[in-house]
């Protein structure tokens, strides 16, 4: 149970730290785009040609961070269950199959669609902005959460058996 | 279960890939042995300069140490090979798989704790002039590195392993109520 307990600690600090920074760049960005000056120093280089393609790009960041701090939360919710002992829920093999299509397909937009945008457009506040550079970002985790939720699933079915199972002899006896 | 197969096919690979990076990496430190040293080396231990002499000892210690969280990795990935071999014979809730995955997690707990200390530990650059790009010390250890994501894999395979031997203490219920 302590290694449960120290995931979830690391995991609650991840979210919501993820949050915290997620909502200060969100501001940023905004007031960047509505051309105010906060004071950062910033160096951009995109031409005034292709605003909407920075403005898409910004968009799909922020929605992408979105949905990686979402799984973030899945996460939270999974090891909060099995703390409470629901090892095999319909909520923790759903969660696991989100999860992983989340890291699949951040995995494919970072790796094929972002590399081609870079190229276009450069925002740098002094510091690494690498939005998309998450812990747990990557195929093979996505894919493994995706086998997860079909192991969980085996082992709920097996569950119900065992349940079945032991009122049919109850009755028996 | 395709997704399984898929699954099965990328974790081979990154087993075969994984294999062959060892290798390389193993030939490399052990030509660091053979060869003559350069002096052009900058070291720092605990934030103490080290001394010509002993410049070398330290440089081949770092890149041991090194060589062995990657080995490491190496195994782990061998363990979680195994396991998917399993997977894939629908073989889910096996005591072997549940001491794999523990074995997993405290592999990649220890090099998550192994790579803070050494990056703590030693200051290494390739010249006396320090720049970004002479820091070979923090070059390596962010390439071994993934930020948060082995301390929380670690601990994640561990929880994995407690919910696997709940699930085969399960099996087993199940198959004695029949």
């Amino acid at each position: 149970m302590r290694t449960i307990r120290i995931l979830d600690l690391i995991i609650t600090i991840l979210f919501y730290s993820m949050l915290g920074i997620g909502t200060i760049f969100f501001v940023i960005y905004t007031f960047f785009l509505f051309g105010i000056d906060l004071g950062i120093k910033t160096t951009t280089t995109f031409s005034s040609k292709n605003d909407d393609l920075l403005y898409l790009i910004l968009f799909f960041n922020f929605i992408f961070y979105s949905t990686y701090t979402y799984s973030i939360f899945l996460f939270k919710q999974n090891i909060t269950s099995f703390l409470n002992f629901n090892f095999f829920t319909d909520r923790v093999i759903i969660n696991f199959k989100t999860m992983g299509i989340i890291y699949i397909l951040g995995n494919i937009i970072n790796s094929l669609i972002i590399p081609f945008f870079k190229q276009h457009i450069k925002i740098d506040f002094g510091f690494d902005n690498n939005l998309l550079n998450f812990p747990l970002n990557g195929l093979i985790i996505g894919l493994f959460f995706l086998v997860m939720s079909k192991v969980f699933q085996i082992a709920k079915n097996q569950k119900k058996e065992n349940i079945e199972l032991k009122q049919e002899n109850e009755l028996t006896i | 279960m395709r997704t399984l197969k898929i699954f099965g096919w990328l974790s081979h690979f990154l087993w075969a890939s994984m294999l062959l990076l060892t290798i390389f990496f193993g030939i490399l430190v052990y030509s660091e042995f053979t060869s003559s040293y350069s002096e052009t080396w900058f070291i720092e231990f605990m934030g103490k300069e080290i001394h010509k002499d002993s410049q070398k000892t330290y440089l081949l210690t770092f890149m041991v140490l090194c060589l062995g969280i990657y080995v490491l990795y190496f195994y782990a990935i061998t363990l979680f090979n195994l396991c998917v071999r399993k997977f894939e014979k629908r073989i889910f809730f096996d005591l072997s798989i549940i001491k794999r995955f523990k074995k997993i997690g405290i592999i990649f707990i220890t090099n998550y704790i192994a790579i803070l200390i050494l990056g703590k530990i030693f200051s290494i650059h390739s010249a006396k002039d320090i720049t970004n790009s002479t820091d070979f010390s923090s070059s390596v250890l962010e390439k071994l590195d993934s930020p948060l994501g082995s301390l929380i894999i670690g601990f994640f395979f561990l929880v994995l392993s407690q919910v696997f031997k709940e699930a085969l203490k399960q099996k087993q219920e199940n198959e004695l109520t029949i």
